[in-house]
């Protein structure tokens, strides 16, 4: 008996400690995820309310995934409009203030689409934002939020 | 020797080395103590084990919730992202094309109230994600601030306040339970008119002073209102339109004073009122409730004047329909059951010789096809088959060998259920069968002995319906020698009581009074009644009886209706009130009307009792303008429970009409689904949307007599013509606004992305689309958009969403080419491809779908 149910518990324990340990990770993934989630589209929307319309340009960099960088002026406090570029590189996303290199604002990025619903009317802009990030044995957590509606304002 | 041969020996050497030297032989060695060995013994290992197992088998359970949670988690987090996206989609749209749901229903898979959802004209949809299936619903309705800066549903009828609620719920099943998910937004229309004019007035009692506490209150926009001060006056800001004012306050009849214009910057002041007071009494009376079959009589044994020994039960039938008793003559629906104490219950066979039993009427049922009681013979409707046991002598008396405590039962045979019984004790024992308690007998049923129900408390009238009922064997029967010959289908009499409607709520459709509930005689005292003509109701939750009443004129009257029948069956609550001209004169033939009940009409003073489904209801009046001179008119929510009343739901119905028009897309072919508002003074006052025949109607609250302006609601880049028209709404007619003819109108290209192939896995993570009438070289990737891009060749574009799918609106009358790029990764290596979809005709108002996979 004793035996036995030493066998049960050492078959048991491994399994029970690898899905709280994947648990901890799923987890950890999501909490992640959401934080660069929701910084990145704070980020993004604020400076697109702020924009000039007409400057707006989506394209992307070299070998990087179709419209995943959008760069326009904006203005700022000082009253001198500001260059500002959002765009992906591999799994980041980064942020460029004034023609200068940017700063990577999220990790972990999967997709990042800039899109007018119509090209005709340039005060609606549509952002759609996918971040993934591996948890364990190659299994991930996605998250996507998509902005249906940034209101250029200017 | 290897070194660990020499520490085995060295160990092997203290373990077991013995006392050296020679010792007397004379004194024995002394018994070595029992060695105690290093380790755990048996128990100790097994006590361990137990506390372990305790331990992991906690921990296997724990890890139970630990599963769970994670499920619960992931099913929120989705539930979560399929109602966000439905969010944005639903801001995505202009303001008017944002549609106010028009046709609420409730879930009773929740609370009351809890889950009330869009029927039409959004829908609801199931969408699988993850293996669960989640149900999308929408509530969208227009909302108004009040004075508290809180948000007050509107109907959907009512002039357009600027500002509409949307509510998505995702709803799923989890564990056997349903779960939902609530995720709320406002949208605020852009060309939202402000609360720029203001009403003001005073209320007085007509021959008093001030009135302080009278509700004044726009009958076209009901959140608009004031309270009085103390010295009766009142002022509330309002968006410029035309009003009726109604004035109300408890113990005075309702004022309302005729529509007037207001308009921007305007005050308009003297809005006065003069209440009257009503007097009022009190009415009493007692409510029975009528609604089974009763045993009236039962004989065990008369010898009759040819010796016979005959016996028979009589039933009495006080509700208001006919029951049938039998289909045939052997073929019994209702059916006579006797059981003494320690025996089995007998089903006594019958021959039907009477199928039915009407309303106020007996049935018989005898051992013999006549009873013969003192002059009367009377004939059995029903009469014991000669193969029962102890044919003919079933019901037994003292005079039997074995009688004992007993019952009769009438029921439904084919289920064995009981209708109606009575009991009867013998030397104290109680029998199987009775109510409440049994009749009190010291040698039970006895020779020539009738047990007689009552025809009301404490008495016995002769040609009344034998009906008195409190569930109480001992206390609804009298104990008789044989006096009362028994009655048969042929017999009718009309009952004065019945079972006390104890609980049942009663109220009239005064001002005034308030409901009551009755007591466990069945009677009622209602105060407070006003003076004057009313309806008294009472309804026990699953009956219901109403008496038309007049009250009395003098202040302080008193008076009784006597007896109130509640026999009418309800699964109902109910709502009373008055719907009144501007003038306040009451309007007879005004049908009202709740989702989920029977309409209901106005009386000649225009009263209404409207059964209302249990729940959070809302009553219309004048439903569907079936009275075409006045306006519809929709309540505000009410809370009614089973059988319960929600009393003064008044309306104020002002003259008005409809409009009505076509929206077509070359002045011919019909386009659906276009929003037409129609303005006056640039108030929205009513909205329709164009059918599947193009055909829109505007009515409602809001559309009262005057000119209006009638406008299709369209997006960017549609144009209407004429853009709008203006229109004269006369009382009672139906105004043709125009027939639009919208060019630029859109059509939609919907679709889903899927790996593997179009039956495969569904791709999460973001597909870009776009549509275009451009063809873009091949395998390249979109273009790079540019203000001078933007001002050539229209693109439409969006990314699929969480769920794989993409609508793309688009102009209708065009060929488009739909491109898809794809983007997978190896590390941080993107590796992106194209799908195109070609030569796509999209027609206005057309929903064109194209699927890809990768």
């Amino acid at each position: 008996m004793v035996v036995g149910v030493m066998g049960v518990i050492m078959m048991a324990a491994p399994q029970t400690f690898t899905k709280v340990y994947r648990f901890v990770q799923l987890l950890t993934a999501r909490v992640e995820i959401q934080k660069n989630a929701r910084g990145a589209l704070a980020n993004i929307n604020r400076d697109l309310r702020q924009a000039q319309g007409d400057t707006i340009v989506i394209d992307s960099l070299p070998n990087q995934p179709p419209h995943s960088r959008i760069t326009f002026f904006k203005y700022s406090s000082a009253g001198v409009p500001v260059l500002m570029s959002y765009y992906q590189q591999g799994n980041q996303l980064f942020q460029a203030r004034g023609g200068v290199s940017g700063k990577m604002i999220a990790n972990n990025l999967r997709y990042i689409a800039f899109t007018y619903p119509r090209t005709d009317d340039d005060t609606i802009l549509s952002i759609s934002i996918t971040f993934e990030k591996s948890t364990y044995e190659g299994g991930t957590k996605a998250l996507q939020m998509a902005v249906e509606k940034v209101r250029i304002m200017n | 020797m290897s070194a660990l041969e020499s520490l085995s020996r060295m160990l092997s050497g203290i373990a077991g080395r013995r006392p050296e030297g020679n010792l007397p032989a004379a004194l024995p060695a002394a018994p070595a103590p029992a060695r105690r060995r290093p380790g755990v013994t048996l128990t100790e290992l097994m006590v361990a084990m137990v506390i372990m197992s305790v331990g992991i088998l906690g921990m296997v359970g724990a890890f139970k919730f630990f599963n769970v949670g994670i499920q619960s988690a992931k099913t929120r987090s989705l539930a979560n992202n399929i109602a966000q996206e439905r969010i944005e989609f639903l801001k995505n749209k202009s303001y008017y094309r944002v549609l106010v749901t028009t046709q609420p229903v409730s879930d009773p898979n929740f609370a009351v109230g809890e889950m009330v959802y869009d029927l039409a004209p959004n829908g609801q949809e199931s969408v699988n994600v993850g293996g669960i299936t989640f149900i999308r619903r929408v509530l969208i309705r227009k909302v108004n601030e009040d004075s508290d800066k809180k948000l007050v549903p509107l109907s959907w009828d009512e002039p357009d306040s600027g500002l509409k609620e949307i509510k998505v719920y995702v709803v799923w099943k989890e564990r056997g339970e349903w779960r939902k998910l609530e995720v709320r937004n406002l949208r605020e229309n852009p060309n939202r008119v402000n609360l720029s004019a203001s009403i003001s007035g005073n209320v007085s009692e007509s021959g008093g002073g001030a009135l302080e506490g009278v509700v004044v209150r726009a009958q076209e926009n009901p959140s608009k209102y004031a309270e009085t001060d103390p010295l009766g006056n009142y002022s509330f800001t309002i968006e410029p339109g035309t009003y009726t004012l109604m004035a109300t306050m408890d113990g005075f009849f309702t004022g309302t004073r005729p529509s007037f214009g207001v308009v921007s910057a305007q005050t308009v002041p003297s809005q006065n009122f003069t209440l009257t007071r009503m007097h009022h009494g009190t009415i009493t009376g007692t409510a029975w409730v009528n609604d089974h079959l009763l045993v009236s009589q039962v004989v065990g044994s008369s010898v009759n004047s040819e010796g016979f020994s005959q016996e028979w039960v009589e039933v009495y039938n006080p509700t208001t329909w006919t029951w049938t008793m039998a289909t045939g003559l052997n073929s019994g629906v209702v059916g006579l059951a006797y059981e003494m104490r320690n025996r089995a219950m007998e089903v006594i066979p019958l021959n039907y010789s009477t199928l039915t039993v009407d309303p106020q009427h007996y049935y018989l049922f005898a051992n013999t096809g006549t009873v013969r009681a003192g002059n009367f013979n009377r004939q059995a409707d029903a009469v014991y088959s000669n193969s029962a046991a102890d044919y003919p002598n079933i019901i037994k008396t003292n005079t039997d060998p074995g009688n004992d405590a007993a019952g009769v039962a009438i029921g439904w045979l084919a289920t064995l259920t009981g209708i109606d019984e009575v009991g009867w004790e013998t030397g104290g024992q109680n029998p199987p069968l009775y109510k409440g308690t049994p009749i009190e007998q010291d040698i039970g049923l006895e020779l020539n002995e009738q047990f007689v129900r009552k025809t009301s408390p404490g008495t016995l009238m002769p040609g009344v319906g034998r009906a008195y009922n409190t569930n109480n064997n001992d206390n609804d029967y009298f104990v008789l020698s044989l006096t009362y010959p028994p009655k048969n289908s042929a017999n009718h009499e009309n009952a004065v009581s019945g079972t006390p409607a104890y609980g049942a709520v009663v109220f009239a459709d005064d001002n005034l009074s308030s409901p009551v509930t009755a007591n466990s005689a069945g009677s009622f005292s209602l105060t407070n009644v006003s003076t004057g003509s009313w309806t008294v109701y009472a309804s026990s939750g699953l009956n219901f009886s109403s008496v038309a009443y007049y009250g009395g004129t003098a202040n302080g009257f008193s008076s009784s209706t006597g007896n109130l029948f509640l026999t009418s069956s309800t699964v109902y609550g109910y709502a009373t009130g008055r719907v009144t001209d501007v003038n306040g004169a009451g309007l007879p033939n005004i049908k009202v009307f709740s989702a989920g009940s029977p309409q209901a009409t106005t009386n000649a003073s225009g009263r209404y009792t409207l059964p209302v489904q249990a729940g959070l209801v809302t009553v219309i009046a004048n439903y569907r303008n079936q009275s075409p001179s006045y306006v519809e008119i929709t309540s505000l929510d009410l809370t009614v429970g089973l059988g319960e009343v929600a009393k003064d739901v008044d309306f104020s119905l002002y003259y008005g009409g409809k409009i009505r028009g076509k929206v077509t897309t070359n002045g011919t072919d019909p386009l659906p689904n276009i929003p037409v508002v129609g303005l006056k003074n640039g108030i929205e006052q009513g909205s329709g949307i164009s059918g599947t025949d193009g055909y829109f109607t505007i009515s409602g609250s809001g559309v009262s007599t005057g000119t209006y302006v009638v406008m299709p609601q369209l997006e960017a880049g549609e144009s209407a013509s004429p853009s709008s028209t203006a229109v004269e709404v006369v009382a009672g007619q139906v105004a043709f606004s125009s027939t639009f003819t919208v060019s630029g109108a859109f059509g939609s290209v919907s679709g889903s992305v899927h790996t593997g192939s179009l039956a495969g896995p569904v791709i999460t993570t973001g597909v870009l689309i776009y549509v275009t009438t451009a063809v873009l070289p091949p395998n390249s990737g979109p273009p790079t958009i540019t203000a001078a891009l933007r001002a050539g060749i229209v693109y439409y574009a969006a990314s699929t969403n969480a769920l794989g799918n993409f609508s793309i609106p688009v102009k209708g009358g065009y060929s488009y080419n739909v491109y898809a790029w794809y983007t997978s990764w190896r590390g941080s290596t993107p590796t992106t491809t194209r799908k195109d979809s070609t030569g796509l005709s999209v027609a206005a108002a057309e929903a064109k779908t194209v699927n890809f996979f990768w």
